[in-house]
């Protein structure tokens, strides 16, 4: 402990310190002033003989109390100098820790998305050994069973130690006050077991709660528990109206949760296979089914093992079909990280090349600073302080810009990963739990130790080699700094490359021509619930209503509801080759691709403005006529009746009990998804006889504001059904949603596209500020020898743009190889578009030149006489 | 040369500049760089340290005086502890530059 007398003395020594120094500097002045310098000149000669007064401070300072002080001391007053001597370079001091902040704060967000997505193991104990099992059909996009044939496989044990099931999510509707539309999923009670979840509240579903007609047995996901229910810890047993029939909540599932197909799942409902039944093929449903494998068993064994099933259900399908069927056994690791991994890839290289970014701008910046400092570690080496004494100086210095620029960038990393939880679409593999990882604080904490370790010794390396005259940094260093923008450079032309071509994918797609006339329509859909809609013709009689009750909104055009609206479907598909034309049978079942499925009611074509290239729409009456009238797609239309009218001709689909008579054709419209190849299309009327499907969305088109009209929408069909939830908005804010996932990747890479651009200029800039500085008075000779102002603005400029050159096309190189990589996330787009790399390479050569114009025109300002008396 | 040599030398010019009366730091530069026919000329950055570390060591004292020019400056002045350091090291010197300069001549 120092005492009061201690800092008294400390003080005294600093107040006759300076006034000692002052002496010094008003007698060399003086001598000055008698050999006939100016007044002025003559202090600041004197000033500039004796060096720096702070230093000689410290250094007097430190003969008095450095011989006593411990090394926790040392340590201390060196903390203390170093922010004193950062605080006199303000400029330095703000880049370096500006570059660390957004570097390691990017770095750290985006590295704990990217982690769940390719390095963490499957939140599943021994997530492993899971596996997908199923019959992969050209119909649907993921292997499925049929539940006659999931009860049949169940019973292999020799590669499995179980298979389950679980049904595809599906929208359902909690009907209490306040009801809100949720998604369910369907799981047998082997599921949670299989996976090795345990609730973290109640229990798993039990056997017997399992069985067809059994009460619903309910367990809730640990974000509804939370948010709906406050987390109530007794909440087990508690009884709840789920689509409007009573269901007891038995269990809570665990925060870290997925669904194995990723999809958002709000409940888990028993899945009540009625497997007597479904094996004699009286009822037919599909499901996702998964399995463990048995230890130490491969993904081929248990393909062998499941041969003999599948050949079994071979037999049962018509031989036409067999061809286009196959079994499939993955990894689930694999189909879980799935589409994700490419992103997860790309968006590590990003994090990579923003780190190196950094890391080579706070390079640059502190070997341009050591360098203009050369002069000062060189009088401090020549007092006596030693080696160690330097780099325990530049190693305080390096610690406060890394423990600032450590908390900033975490918090960085913190806030941006609060945005990514809110915005992040459903399918990316752990993104609502993502979080700041403890490891990611160590890891960056020691990235950072060894990096201050590393720079703190580069200086000192320089003078220990008994350079005395370390003022001008020597070429070979020069050319250091100008390899490290030109890297900068280069990476940051693949960063605003790959962030280019994704901003291009997501302009293509919401640019896509739907087919539709989207605007003015504001659209509200629901699923009719199984307890007040029993029959088609309680479901039939809802859609009349609605549709009555639409029109009367102010500036209807037109009102008409569908299954599902463009560019999804409500899923139902059938063959194109179980179509029979006419009475001739069909060309083979199970063959042609998939044809889509759409019930609409006869405004359809006018409310979304798709075209009627033939024929007539519904008319009202079909709605409940016997005979049959179907609409097809014109791509379905050229295709079952090349060369000729479609208009008057029949059709058949297997399996259906009618004969259709064709009425129209309909203009093609985006049908299966975004980015998927249109499907043909037939569409069926709704039919108060025979198809009234659950799915319902109602399609407005109006000349009033879309705000209103969803509003009144909400209160109309909040006056047919109080507790239907519904989902109203402007048909624009579907798509917006469907392009979700570009619309995220998009904005990561911009991101760091953004940051890396900065610190790139940041690097260019500070490489010539300091190229000026070092070069004043040679820029002053050439001034006085007749070099023109503009001639020095070219010389650099010149100088700037012949490493720019090579930076960007490295990085156009490097842009093209990487942008392969990533082909699968692009749409509309190729990976070397030649537009999007010129306007990348025109940007960044701006960018460049920017950051150089700055420095050059001061530079091209100087006053040669002033930089000739420099010195 | 290494540190020790140097810290000797410059411990050496300040002792043997104060030898001949006390004198504040510019005086010592002034006279050193005079002396030596402008040879020699010391950095204000090594100087001070140095007068404060021969302070400490004992080797010279320190006091307030008013200066020539009617400023306050410190002055410092040579102890007897000094004084003996002064002839050790000025006996140093003379037989290392003595060796010095035979070395060189025999080559």
């Amino acid at each position: 402990m120092k005492g009061w007398f201690e800092r008294r003395r400390a003080r005294d020594l600093d107040r006759e310190l300076r006034e000692e120094m002052q002496f010094h500097l008003e007698m060399r002045a003086a001598e000055y002033e008698r050999e006939g310098m100016s007044p002025n000149d003559s202090t600041a000669a004197a000033h500039k003989r004796f060096g720096s007064t702070s230093i000689v401070h410290e250094d007097t300072r430190r003969m008095h109390i450095g011989a006593a002080a411990s090394l926790l001391e040392t340590a201390g007053r060196e903390v203390g100098f170093a922010f004193r001597s950062l605080r006199r370079a303000p400029a330095f001091t703000a880049a370096a820790v500006l570059a660390l902040t957004l570097g390691l704060g990017g770095a750290a967000a985006v590295f704990s998305v990217v982690d769940r997505i390719l390095f963490r193991s499957l939140p599943y104990s021994d997530g492993n050994r899971l596996v997908s099992v199923g019959v992969r059909a050209p119909l649907a996009d993921h292997p499925i069973l049929l539940g006659g044939d999931y009860s049949e496989w169940k019973e292999e044990h020799s590669a499995l130690d179980g298979l389950t099931a679980a049904s595809e999510p599906f929208d359902c509707d909690l009907t209490e006050n306040n009801p809100v539309r949720l998604s369910c999923a369907g799981v047998a009670w082997t599921f949670l077991p299989l996976f090795g979840v345990e609730p973290v509240a109640g229990r798993n579903i039990r056997p017997e709660e399992d069985l067809p007609k059994a009460p619903q047995s309910i367990i809730l996901s640990h974000a509804l528990w939370r948010d709906r229910y406050g987390a109530d810890p007794k909440i087990a047993g508690r009884q709840i109206q789920l689509n409007g029939e009573p269901a007891t909540i038995v269990g809570v599932l665990p925060g870290s949760f997925e669904f194995p197909t990723l999809a958002q799942v709000d409940l888990l409902v028993a899945l009540q296979l009625n497997e007597p039944v479904e094996r004699k093929r009286q009822a037919v449903s599909m499901v996702n089914a998964f399995g463990r494998l048995k230890s130490g068993v491969g993904l081929e064994r248990a393909r062998a093992a499941l041969e003999p099933f599948f050949a079994n259900f071979l037999t049962t399908i018509t031989p036409a079909f067999r061809k286009e069927v196959r079994l499939e056994v993955g990894s689930l690791n694999d189909a879980m990280r799935g589409r994700a991994r490419t992103a997860g890839w790309v968006l590590l290289g990003a994090v990579a090349a923003v780190l190196l970014i950094a890391w080579t701008n706070i390079a640059n910046l502190w070997l341009a600073r050591s360098a203009s400092r050369a002069h000062e570690i060189a009088i401090r080496a020549a007092l006596g302080a030693g080696k160690a004494r330097l780099t325990i100086h530049h190693a305080a210095e390096l610690a406060l810009i890394a423990a600032t620029g450590w908390f900033a960038g975490l918090g960085l990393a913190a806030c941006l990963l609060a945005i990514f939880r809110r915005t992040a679409p459903a399918g990316i593999i752990g993104v609502r739990h993502v979080a700041l990882d403890p490891r990611i604080f160590l890891f960056s904490g020691a990235v950072l130790l060894a990096s201050i370790l590393g720079f703190s010794l580069l200086p000192t390396g320089a003078v220990s080699q008994g350079e005395s005259d370390v003022r001008i940094a020597g070429g070979r260093k020069m050319r250091l700094r100008n390899a490290l923008v030109t890297a900068q450079l280069a990476i940051s032309v693949f960063l605003v490359a790959s962030a280019g071509l994704l901003i291009h994918t997501l302009r293509e797609l919401s640019d896509l021509r739907f087919g539709v006339r989207t605007e003015g329509t504001v659209t509200a859909s629901a699923v009719l619930g199984q307890q007040k809609y029993r029959t088609i013709a309680d479901r039939y009689a809802f859609v009349s209503r609605l549709e009555d009750g639409l029109r009367r909104l102010p500036g209807v055009s037109a009102v008409a509801v569908a299954d599902e609206l463009p560019p999804l479907t409500a899923g139902m598909g059938i063959m194109y080759g179980s179509i029979s034309i006419d009475g001739r049978p069909p060309s083979g079942q199970g063959r042609g691709g998939n044809v889509n499925l759409r019930h609409i009611t006869p405004e359809y074509f006018r409310a979304l403005g798709i075209e009627l290239l033939r024929g007539r729409p519904f008319m009202r009456e079909e709605m409940n006529s016997a005979d049959g009238s179907v609409i097809l797609s014109d791509r379905l239309a050229r295709r079952l009746f090349p060369n000729q009218d479609p208009a008057g001709h029949f059709i058949k689909p297997a399996g259906f009990p009618k004969t259709y008579t064709v009425v129209g054709v309909a203009a093609d419209v985006k049908n299966a998804g975004l980015t998927a190849e249109d499907a043909p299309e037939l569409y069926f009327p709704y039919d108060s006889t025979r198809s009234a499907p659950r799915f319902v969305s109602a399609v407005v088109r109006s000349a009033a504001k879309p705000a209103l009209v969803a509003r009144l929408m909400a209160d109309e069909i909040r006056a047919m059904d109080a507790e239907l939830p519904v989902t109203i908005g402007p048909f624009n804010d579907r798509i917006a949603r469907l392009n979700a996932r570009p619309r995220f990747n998009a904005a990561l890479l911009s991101m760091f596209a953004g940051i890396g651009v900065l610190l790139a200029a940041l690097g260019v800039y500070g490489v010539l500020a300091f190229l000026v500085t070092q070069r004043v008075r040679e820029i002053g000779v050439r001034m006085a020898l007749g070099a023109t102002r503009g001639r020095i603005l070219g010389w650099i400029l010149c100088y700037v743009m012949s490493w720019t050159a090579a930076g960007l096309a490295l990085g156009v190189a490097g842009a093209f190889a990487a942008a392969r990589q990533f082909r699968s996330m692009l749409y509309g787009v190729t990976p070397s578009d030649p537009w999007t790399l010129a306007t990348v390479v025109v940007l960044l050569a701006c960018v460049s030149a920017l950051a150089a114009y700055v420095p050059a025109r001061r530079a091209a300002t100087l006053d040669p006489a002033a930089t000739l008396r420099h010195d | 040369m290494s540190q020790a040599t140097a810290q000797n030398t410059l411990d050496l010019l300040i002792l043997k500049t104060l030898a001949r009366g006390s004198n504040h730091g510019f005086g010592i530069t002034v006279h050193i760089q005079n002396a030596s026919e402008g040879l020699l000329r010391i950095e204000e950055g090594s100087l001070y340290p140095a007068l404060h570390r021969l302070e400490r060591e004992k080797a010279v004292s320190s006091e307030w005086k008013t200066s020539e020019n009617g400023r306050r400056a410190r002055y410092y002045k040579i102890s007897a502890a000094g004084r003996k350091r002064l002839e050790e090291h000025e006996g140093q010197w003379h037989s290392l530059s003595a060796g010095v300069a035979r070395v060189l001549d025999f080559a």
